[in-house]
């Protein structure tokens, strides 16, 4: 009897984890930076998405979130501990308007109460060791990617303009492919980041996964309509944009996401996408925003202050529960 | 798409129509400067080409004006390129505005043209002519052909080195002069006015040149 209520807790923590992803998910940050399309219509195309991103690709990197990466017996409280400490930090870092990794901050909420309860036994070194290799290797191709994706069409497309109308021309068809990206990275990142909402109440077991993932992507398109303007600002602001240049930012984003959510593996849509854009900013010898620190900082701090949350929270949790 | 594009048109309409606007304003300015220099006329006032310039001038601020309104109605792709048109017709503008001011120094200049810089001060309006007219060229160009705007910006730069000379030639003249001190002194103005017209015209050719430059490694 205890069963159905327990879950509603998680299916209603899984909905606030989910809208804290959503206010913190910069994904339109670039076209809306390139000024190709208005807030209200990265708001419509986001919520689309966000929806259907969840819906139809999530469950993949949900199960490797949910089953595979701790040996300890997944109980009541962890899940409780690790949803509430991933909301906790996503809330304050939507606060601060930083784009943070909702990956890094499970992950680490996981990692930190499985070694608090299990020592080092207690989590699988094995998946965890494959996932910080995506995660390094992720940005690194994100800046490398960029940096010759916009020194190719700057040598082969740009360099050969010789109008305005020839800019207009070009910039417009520039700006509709990077919609097609945009929308694509919408709807893998969709699925990826629900993963860390919904997907330690799937190593529970005993849930609809679809139903579960529907309500999720509401969630998330809730989370950007109501919290996820002052993170898709800040973030068109780190270097100047227009669309052949956010472009360049934009593609190893949407194919890396794509590939990762296909594969099962949790990625950070964030780190990629600033790294892209550091690559970008390197690329055109242009100036970068001031305050980048702060971005970086908050990333570094992501991963360690998730797991110490979780391991101070649970104590009172377990209590409870 | 089609919103972009109606836009694109009326925007296209309203800098041709405002270059248009210009390339008359400057011509009656060329004429009437010539009148002027060879003491051909009655009354500056009455003259219908001063008129024409102030009317002229006028037509010209309405068309910026609707110019900027529709420019920055929706602030959509490409910003850069609504800064650089915005910074272009105000520039343009500001050349129409010297030469207003000008037509109207000239109604209430006392004095006749010193007979021996008529022919120097004839040069360097023809000159002043000849550089906005090609500004203006350079400025159409842009929207088409950056090349094309580029070699034209050296033009205009050799027309303002000619200038240049032509005005300090002319000072030289007019500032060996003992007698009438305020001639001298209205004259002096009206020679810098017309090589400040042309001037300008160099400054804003400077910037498109730069635009040119700029443009491929953005």
């Amino acid at each position: 009897m205890m069963i159905i209520p327990i879950l509603m807790i998680f299916v209603l923590l899984s909905i606030l984890i989910a809208f804290a992803i959503g206010g913190n998910d910069e994904t339109f940050a670039t076209i809306y930076g390139a000024k190709t399309i208005t807030m209200k219509e990265v708001l419509i195309l986001a919520t689309i998405f966000a929806i259907m991103g969840a819906f139809f690709l999530g469950q993949a990197v949900s199960e490797t979130v949910g089953k595979d990466i701790l040996y300890i017996k997944i109980t009541i409280p962890i899940v409780i501990t690790i949803l509430v400490s991933t909301a906790i930090w996503l809330i304050v870092s939507s606060y601060f308007e930083l784009p943070i990794s909702t990956t890094h901050a499970t992950i680490g909420a996981i990692i930190g109460i499985g070694l608090f309860l299990g020592g080092g036994e207690g989590v699988n070194w094995v998946v965890i060791a494959e996932m910080v290799l995506w995660w390094i290797l992720s940005p690194i191709i994100g800046f490398v990617v960029t940096y010759f994706t916009y020194k190719i069409i700057h040598k082969f497309i740009i360099n050969k303009l010789d109008s305005f109308q020839d800019f207009e021309r070009t910039e417009r068809i520039f700006a509709y492919i990077l919609l097609g990206s945009i929308c694509l990275t919408a709807f893998s990142r969709a699925g990826n980041d629900c993963s860390n909402a919904v997907g330690i109440v799937v190593g529970v077991g005993d849930v609809d996964i679809n139903l579960l993932l529907f309500i999720t992507g509401l969630s998330l398109a809730s989370g950007i309509l109501v919290l996820g303007r002052g993170v898709i600002k800040n973030l068109s602001k780190i270097t100047e944009l227009h669309p052949s240049t956010a472009f360049s930012a934009e593609i190893p984003t949407a194919v890396i996401l794509l590939i990762g959510t296909i594969r099962g593996i949790p990625l950070s849509g964030s780190h990629m996408l600033v790294a892209s854009l550091i690559g970008l900013a390197k690329a055109r010898n242009a100036p970068m925003k001031k305050g980048l620190w702060k971005i970086i900082l908050i990333w570094l701090l992501t991963f360690p202050m998730a797991g110490i949350l979780a391991i101070i929270i649970y104590g009172p949790i377990s209590f409870f529960f | 798409m089609k919103k972009l594009k109606e836009k694109k048109l009326k925007l296209d309409t309203l800098n041709t129509e405002f270059q248009e606007e210009i390339r008359t304003g400057v011509e009656k300015m060329f004429f009437y400067l010539s009148d002027f220099i060879d003491n051909k006329l009655v009354d500056p006032i009455a003259d219908e080409k001063f008129q024409e310039i102030i009317l002229c001038e006028k037509k010209c601020d309405r068309l910026k004006e609707k110019y900027i309104e529709l420019l920055f109605k929706e602030k959509r792709a490409l910003p850069f390129l609504v800064e650089d048109r915005y910074n272009i017709i105000t520039s343009l503008d500001k050349i129409v505005n010297r030469f207003e001011f000008l037509s109207r120094y000239l109604q209430v200049y006392p004095f006749e043209i010193y007979p021996e810089l008529r022919k120097d001060l004839n040069t360097l309006n023809k000159l002043s002519f000849d550089t906005i007219n090609q500004l203006l060229n350079c400025s159409l160009l842009m929207e088409t052909s950056f090349s094309a705007a580029y070699e034209i910006t050296f033009e205009i730069e050799k027309s303002r080195r000619e200038a240049h000379d032509l005005k300090f030639k002319m000072l030289n003249i007019i500032f060996q002069k003992t007698e009438e001190p305020l001639r001298v002194n209205l004259t002096w103005k009206i020679i810098s006015l017309i090589y400040d017209a042309i001037s300008a015209a160099e400054e804003l050719s400077d910037y498109l040149r730069g635009l040119v430059i700029k443009y491929p490694s953005r």
